[in-house]
């Protein structure tokens, strides 16, 4: 059995115009130390995929089953057991709290956790070791999202589930962050999920998984993943 | 076709239609506060004066233990010339005088009841005496006791007999005087006594004359006893002592009429209480509003950003913001008018229990609802118009890009490790915004504090009314007091925490995905407007004793010392009940925060 499973997941939102399709019959299955990027145009269900992933939203109908649960099933409780313990997510921009500081940013995540890491040795592990006393204000973006990325590790969560990490950096600093994310799942085993509309990630991704008015275009396999730093876009 | 503008304005009073209603809320109770209990002095000067005006109230008793009234040979001669110097119908003369008859103090008028044309009398029930053995009593009272209509009533005193003719009375009807309008205990001319009953005699042509009532010909002079008044009394005493040859001190005027003057004493001090808490309100109020609007602004940076890239002028853009604020004072004061209203009768009837009020006359007078309204408006929309002047006069690139969060940095509180390494994380978080965001502490602190002071002012008050056994109306007062700042309170809680909430979204929607469960992420954002509260509620306890010290002064009534010890405790504590029930109300808010705002960029 596969260790993340959809099964004709749809997600149909009321809206004053009638019923609106976000998502329609999307099935696939991801396994354990996968990295994944699921690529897809604005609109065309890729945060509607995250928020039903993430544990934020529920299904219309369909199933979703992680590591054997079947979580499309959770009410609103087991939803936040499911984000707390399960779910690293990391944000486009960030969203750290401005008045802790990195160290308590992470802590921020590790105090609810029951097998969290310890959040020193995450903080040094993403290369903040000298930084665990700076508020988010003094930190570059770069740093900010690196501090987002150990939140989410420390967590020691069952997948990392990322939207558009580097939407809000600049195009070196993005590399190293896809190329930190990159590490956790292989160094970890960690299955990472990046969601994004920049094409270029596809390259360095095991699994690309295309998808299109609430559909899934295409799912392919990457044989042979380039590394991050060889990738131009 | 709808203006376009219009519309997105319609859109933004229903984002932010909590903080409508709770503005409008909070104007409802300010300005019916302070208008019904400004207006309270006023409406009874009003209707006193009415009523002085209507009975024909005598300025002027002229007591005459001497003959200048009566047999004396220049008695007539004495009566003529007041009815010459004040006109016929503006003197009264009277036999009155006080027996004590098994064990009661009886005060017994004989004159010509017929035709009284000073101190009219009010008939509350049955007729004028028809035969001698008739007569009429005062109605009966807290400190007066009075007879059944048609009742037998046998009175046994020499003089008294001598004079009426008869021991047997008849009572033929029960009356009201201006002269006896407290309903408490008056007292006698009998030393140490007060009066037990009050009776008239129909006698038109009693030989005996111990009383001159003159009432004043210019009814407008009176005025609720204006300076102008008082100094023409004192005048026509001097005046009348010195050429009618009657002892000063049996000229008695209103301002030694317990009853009249007791009440308009009290009417008074209603009147400066009023003053002072009129003025306070109107503070607290205009420090909510403030505050309300820059915050709001504030989180209509990107709307306003939006609107000026499609070239809105600045008018055009800050006119649904005066709009916003406009509508609330508005409506606000619409609804507050009745309440205002209300609260005026209400107060007004509470001195019904202690005086024969003259009848309400209701009607609106508009003086302090309008003053205190116009105030909190312009207030409201000069504060607006600025605050918000500031905002569109910067260039649009500058308002497109978010206001970047402030910066965190180490508190005070950081310097104390043993302290600080102490607190976990939660604290941490919660003490540094506390302590950050200056002005928001600020304001919120203050705010705390105006109601704390409010709201202990009516304890206070109330503690020394009942310790003091003052009137009905006092402690009536102290009670509406109370129930106004409680309620403004709890409002200025619920808006301040409303606020908080919207400000954070983004915060509670990040703690929401990061597995944050309910009472985890209301805690978070609570334990910053508890510790507000705390620090408001404890800051006002030493505010309200000095401003007390001040009122009480002022008002020349009671004492801080008269207030319970555990009044100054209970004060605080309903601060934070208040603001343990907003946190109640508000948690849906916080449940119910959409998680996707936490995937969106700054606005």
């Amino acid at each position: 059995m596969a260790f993340l499973k959809l099964e004709n997941v749809t997600k149909e939102y009321k809206t004053d115009a009638g019923g609106f399709l976000a998502l329609s019959n999307v099935s696939f299955e991801l396994e354990n130390g996968e990295f994944v990027v699921i690529l897809g145009p604005s609109g065309a269900g890729k945060t509607t995929l995250l928020n039903l992933l993430g544990g934020m939203d529920t299904t219309t109908s369909g199933k979703i089953i992680l590591d054997g649960k079947e979580i499309s099933n959770f009410n609103e409780k087991e939803l936040t057991y499911y984000r707390r313990s399960d779910i690293g997510f990391v944000f486009q921009f960030y969203n750290l709290m401005p008045n802790l500081t990195a160290l308590e940013n992470v802590e921020l995540a590790t105090e609810i956790c029951k097998n969290a890491l310890s959040p020193e040795e995450v903080l040094t592990s993403v290369g903040l070791a000298s930084k665990f006393k700076n508020f988010p204000a003094q930190l570059s973006g770069g740093e900010q999202q690196r501090v987002s990325i150990a939140r989410a590790i420390a967590k020691n969560p069952k997948i990392l589930l990322c939207d558009e990490p580097t939407g809000a950096l600049d195009y070196i600093t993005g590399k190293t962050i896809l190329q930190l994310l990159y590490e956790t799942s292989k160094q970890q085993n960690k299955l990472v999920v990046v969601v994004t509309h920049n094409q270029a990630l596809k390259e360095m991704a095991d699994r690309v998984i295309y998808i299109k008015n609430g559909q899934i275009e295409k799912d392919e396999k990457n044989k042979k993943p380039k590394p991050i730093m060889e990738i131009e876009w | 076709m709808k203006s376009r503008y219009f519309k997105s304005a319609l859109r933004m009073f229903r984002k932010h239609l909590t903080r409508f209603l709770t503005l409008m809320a909070i104007i409802i109770v300010s300005v019916g506060f302070m208008s019904g209990l400004g207006e309270v002095k006023g409406k009874i000067d009003t209707n006193f004066n009415n009523y002085y005006i209507s009975q024909h109230v005598s300025d002027l008793n002229i007591k005459s233990e001497s003959a200048f009234l009566s047999f004396s040979p220049n008695a007539e001669k004495n009566k003529q010339s007041l009815k010459d110097k004040f006109g016929e119908e503006n003197v009264m003369f009277a036999f009155c005088n006080d027996y004590e008859i098994d064990g009661n103090i009886y005060r017994v008028y004989m004159m010509d009841l017929e035709n009284i044309t000073v101190n009219k009398l009010t008939l509350v029930s049955g007729i004028l005496p028809t035969v001698d053995d008739e007569i009429l009593v005062a109605a009966g009272s807290k400190g007066l006791k009075s007879f059944d209509l048609r009742q037998e009533v046998t009175l046994e005193n020499s003089q008294l007999n001598m004079l009426s003719g008869g021991t047997t009375f008849y009572v033929s009807g029960i009356v009201q005087s201006p002269m006896l309008m407290i309903k408490d205990k008056e007292p006698s001319f009998i030393e140490g006594k007060n009066i037990d009953y009050c009776i008239y005699l129909n006698r038109p042509k009693n030989a005996i004359i111990t009383d001159a009532y003159i009432a004043l010909p210019d009814r407008a002079l009176f005025g609720a006893f204006s300076e102008n008044y008082k100094a023409t009394i004192n005048q026509l005493k001097e005046e009348l002592s010195s050429t009618l040859s009657v002892p000063k001190e049996q000229i008695l005027s209103l301002y030694e009429n317990y009853g009249i003057f007791s009440l308009h004493t009290y009417a008074s001090k209603v009147g400066d209480i009023a003053i002072i808490f009129v003025i306070f309100f109107l503070l607290v109020t205009a420090l909510v509003v403030f505050s309300t609007m820059t915050r709001l602004l504030d989180e209509e940076r990107g709307q306003i950003a939006c609107l000026k890239t499609l070239g809105f002028g600045n008018f055009k853009i800050l006119s649904r913001y005066l709009l916003f604020i406009f509508a609330a004072s508005i409506f606000g004061g619409a609804v507050g008018l009745p309440v205002g209203i209300f609260l005026t009768y209400f107060i007004y009837a509470s001195f019904d229990t202690q005086y024969f009020m003259p009848n309400f006359i209701s009607g609106v007078s508009f003086g302090y609802f309008g003053i205190t309204l116009g105030i909190i408006l312009c207030a409201a929309l000069i504060v607006t118009f600025f605050t918000g002047l500031k905002m569109v006069k910067q260039k649009p690139a500058r308002l497109l890009t978010p206001k970047a969060p402030k910066a965190g940095k180490k508190v005070i509180l950081e310097r104390i490790p043993f302290f600080w390494n102490r607190l976990s994380f939660k604290y941490k978080s919660c003490l540094r915004n506390v302590l950050l965001f200056k002005s928001r502490f600020f304001m919120t602190v203050v705010s705390l504090v105006g109601s704390t002071v409010l709201v202990l002012s009516g304890l206070g008050l109330l503690d020394n009314t009942i310790k003091l056994e003052a009137g009905a109306a006092l402690i009536m007062l102290a009670v509406a007091l109370i129930a106004f700042a409680g309620i403004l309170s709890a409002l200025v809680i619920y808006n301040l925490a409303n606020i908080n909430i919207s400000e954070r979204n983004r915060e509670i929607a990040t703690l929401m995905v990061l597995g944050y469960n309910n009472k985890e992420v209301c805690g978070y954002i609570y334990r910053e407007i508890y510790i507000m509260s705390a620090v408001g509620a404890l800051l006002g306890i030493p505010l309200a004793y000095w401003f007390m010290s001040f009122v009480f002064g002022f008002i020349d009534f009671g004492s801080v010392g008269g207030v319970n010890w555990f009044t100054w405790i209970i004060g605080p504590i309903l601060m934070m009940l208040f603001t343990f029930l907003s946190t109640i109300l508000l948690r849906k808010k916080i449940v119910k925060t959409d998680m996707n705002a936490s995937l969106k960029s700054l606005e």
